[in-house]
């Protein structure tokens, strides 16, 4: 069967005075449907960028996407703004980091919600705003119908967040991609929120794109995991792989950066590390793997011959000269 | 400090579940200064209306023997050098002046919304719209009305044209300022990732979030139009003399004022009770519409 989502090549490049900046350099992945994908990487890896370049929401002006987004055998890239539109919040849509600033605070929830319905099902204003309360019901939002008559400042951020999973999810669309859905919440709130995502996610049969930094949700919700370090995949693999058996040094970073419950802060053989360094500058593309710089394990060839993706096993797949924990890797 | 102070943080009120259980309209009563404005500007306004039957002497009636009469039962404010009842003359003259204000408010409020959401949306026309509202803003608001005024001539309508022009530059800054600001938010971002148009999202995010700001604007807008008009028509440059207006009535008491300074006073003390109370209204409205205190509950 077809990937319900096929992102091929993808590039997106911001024309900006400082000059040009390489925000995503020949990003790959599939979603498959009903699959939930997590793209992971730290502030500036491109994984928002191309979350946004997916449903076209860059700025035209100063944005150029070149490679390919196939969603249900339709070419994004080429689709007309129309037809774009329809797609929006319709079979694709998308919640936002900042549930405190994604809903109008001079409109009321209901009318909200009501909005996209109206827009795509063709539902009258009635229609949609019941439609809309069994939404508000459904994200687990008490006395929803009174709800539907307030106004945003009412509702704290986890509420506005199950609002904004209501209106993304009322058009019962076949992809949602969740932009850091969790960030901006109070952990307590966050295990909530992922547990509806998850729930509501096997009542639809939505597939799920997850953008996140946080691998304590990427182990929650996902069940593959793409890693995307300065714009490029780095590697990707099913969230038990990668977990287990991380290839790249970058991801083996990432997860030994991540504390855990169960170690003493006093135990002489653990230490919570970090990654030297910082990011690259999307202006400057430098030869070789942009992780080098950072690796403990880069030697010349790093430097001068960036990695390409290659397969391993399992579907397991890195950018990586010295990959970590890989069987039969080719070393170069 | 002093030694052994204990500081004790008082007891917040439970404002915000208070603020929204009222309705609207508890929370304008409440507010003092909204209540004494809009009261001024009310019984202002009744006056006017009802000036018919509050005097039964016709405000351009000349009655030569009556004439620089000091108050007396019949003519309360007294009478003018035509012997016109001043009385009936300030009254019927806050028609002119609240009727001015009030279209003028509207009129620059419904077209600087217009400019305002056109040159904040499609920023291709920004620059040549805010260009020109910025020409019309560097002349200072009288001498352009006054030059309006003398190539159209006196009458009411060039007079609420003159001083629309003056103000809707006013009125459109601030709602492209607001446009501006709100196109950015996560709110307009997210109605686009659901897949509205651009009109939709003008029209049902946009506009909504402007409409706070404006009402407040146009109460200041009609205040300033009221002060205006008046200063036009007491420099002859506005509504005909023959129609009885504050600023005629000033005009008319400018060359014997020593001898009836009331001719003055009186309708100045009307003038600014109403520019009063309806600023009262407006800073008020800015209050209670402040979205810093109205949200984030």
């Amino acid at each position: 069967m077809a990937p319900l989502l096929s992102i091929t090549d993808l590039q997106v490049h911001f024309r900006t005075p400082r000059g040009v900046s390489r925000a995503v350099e020949g990003v790959s992945f599939d979603v498959n449907a009903g699959e939930t994908l997590a793209i992971v990487g730290e502030s500036g890896s491109g994984k928002s960028v191309t979350s946004m370049a997916v449903l076209r929401l860059l700025p035209t002006k100063t944005t150029r996407v070149s490679g390919s987004i196939r969603f249900e055998d339709r070419e994004l890239l080429d689709l007309s703004e129309d037809e774009m539109r329809g797609i929006r919040g319709n079979a694709i849509s998308m919640i936002f980091q900042e549930p405190m600033t994604a809903l109008n605070p001079v409109l009321t929830i209901g009318s909200q919600i009501a909005e996209a319905l109206m827009l795509h099902q063709g539902l009258g204003k009635r229609q949609a705003l019941a439609r809309g309360t069994e939404m508000l019901d459904l994200v687990g939002i008490p006395a929803a119908a009174r709800r539907m008559s307030d106004y945003p400042h009412k509702l704290s951020g986890g509420m506005r967040q199950r609002v904004m999973i209501a209106m993304a999810l009322a058009c019962e669309p076949r992809l949602l991609i969740a932009d850091e859905p969790t960030t901006a919440l109070d952990v307590s709130i966050q295990a909530q929120i992922l547990e509806l995502m998850r729930s509501l996610k096997a009542r639809t049969g939505a597939a799920v794109v997850i953008v996140t930094h946080d691998l304590g949700v990427v182990a929650e919700v996902a069940d593959r995991v793409a890693v995307m370090y300065a714009g490029q995949k780095i590697e990707e693999a099913s969230a038990t792989q990668l977990f287990a058996r991380p290839h790249h040094p970058y991801t083996s970073g990432l997860l030994r950066a991540m504390p855990r419950l169960g170690t003493s802060l006093h135990d002489p053989d653990w230490t919570l590390a970090s990654i030297p360094g910082q990011v690259p500058s999307p202006f400057s593309r430098q030869e070789g793997c942009a992780f080098a710089p950072r690796c403990a394990k880069a030697k010349d060839v790093c430097r001068r011959h960036r990695p390409a993706l290659r397969p391993a096993e399992d579907g397991h797949s890195h950018a990586c000269h010295f990959p970590d924990n890989a069987t039969g890797a080719d070393h170069v | 400090m002093g030694d052994g102070e204990v500081l004790v943080a008082p007891a917040l009120p439970d404002l915000f579940e208070d603020r929204g259980r009222r309705s609207a309209l508890a929370a304008v009563l409440a507010h003092k200064a909204i209540v004494i404005g809009a009261a001024i500007v009310l019984v202002i306004t009744l006056m006017a209306v009802c000036a018919p039957w509050l005097t039964p002497i016709d405000p351009t009636a000349i009655a030569p023997l009556e004439r620089l009469k000091g108050p007396s039962l019949a003519h309360p404010f007294g009478t003018d050098m035509l012997g016109r009842d001043l009385f009936s003359r300030v009254l019927y003259g806050a028609r002119i002046s609240l009727f001015v204000g009030f279209v003028i408010a509207a009129l620059s409020s419904i077209i600087g919304l217009v400019i305002g959401l056109v040159a904040g949306y499609w920023r291709r026309l920004d620059g040549i719209v805010m260009r020109l509202m910025d020409a019309l803003m560097s002349i200072p608001g009288i001498l352009l009305a006054i030059a309006f005024m003398a190539i159209s001539g006196g009458s009411m309508g060039n007079v609420i044209l003159a001083i629309t022009i003056v103000e809707v530059p006013r009125v459109a800054r601030l709602v492209r300022g607001t446009v501006l600001s709100v196109r950015r938010q996560a709110y307009v971002e997210a109605a686009v990732a659901s897949g509205s148009r651009s009109l939709t999202i003008l029209l049902s995010h946009i506009l909504p979030n402007t409409i706070a700001p404006i009402i407040i604007q146009a109460t200041y807008v009609c205040a300033s139009a009221m002060l205006l008009e008046s200063v036009l028509s007491f420099i002859g440059a506005g509504i005909p003399p023959s129609i009885p207006t504050w600023g005629n009535i000033m005009a008319d008491g400018r060359s014997i004022w020593q001898l009836k300074p009331s001719m003055i006073f009186l309708p100045a003390l009307f003038l600014s009770l109403t520019i009063l109370a309806i600023n009262l209204v407006g800073d008020g409205l800015r209050d209670l519409l402040d979205p810093r205190q109205a949200g984030n509950g």
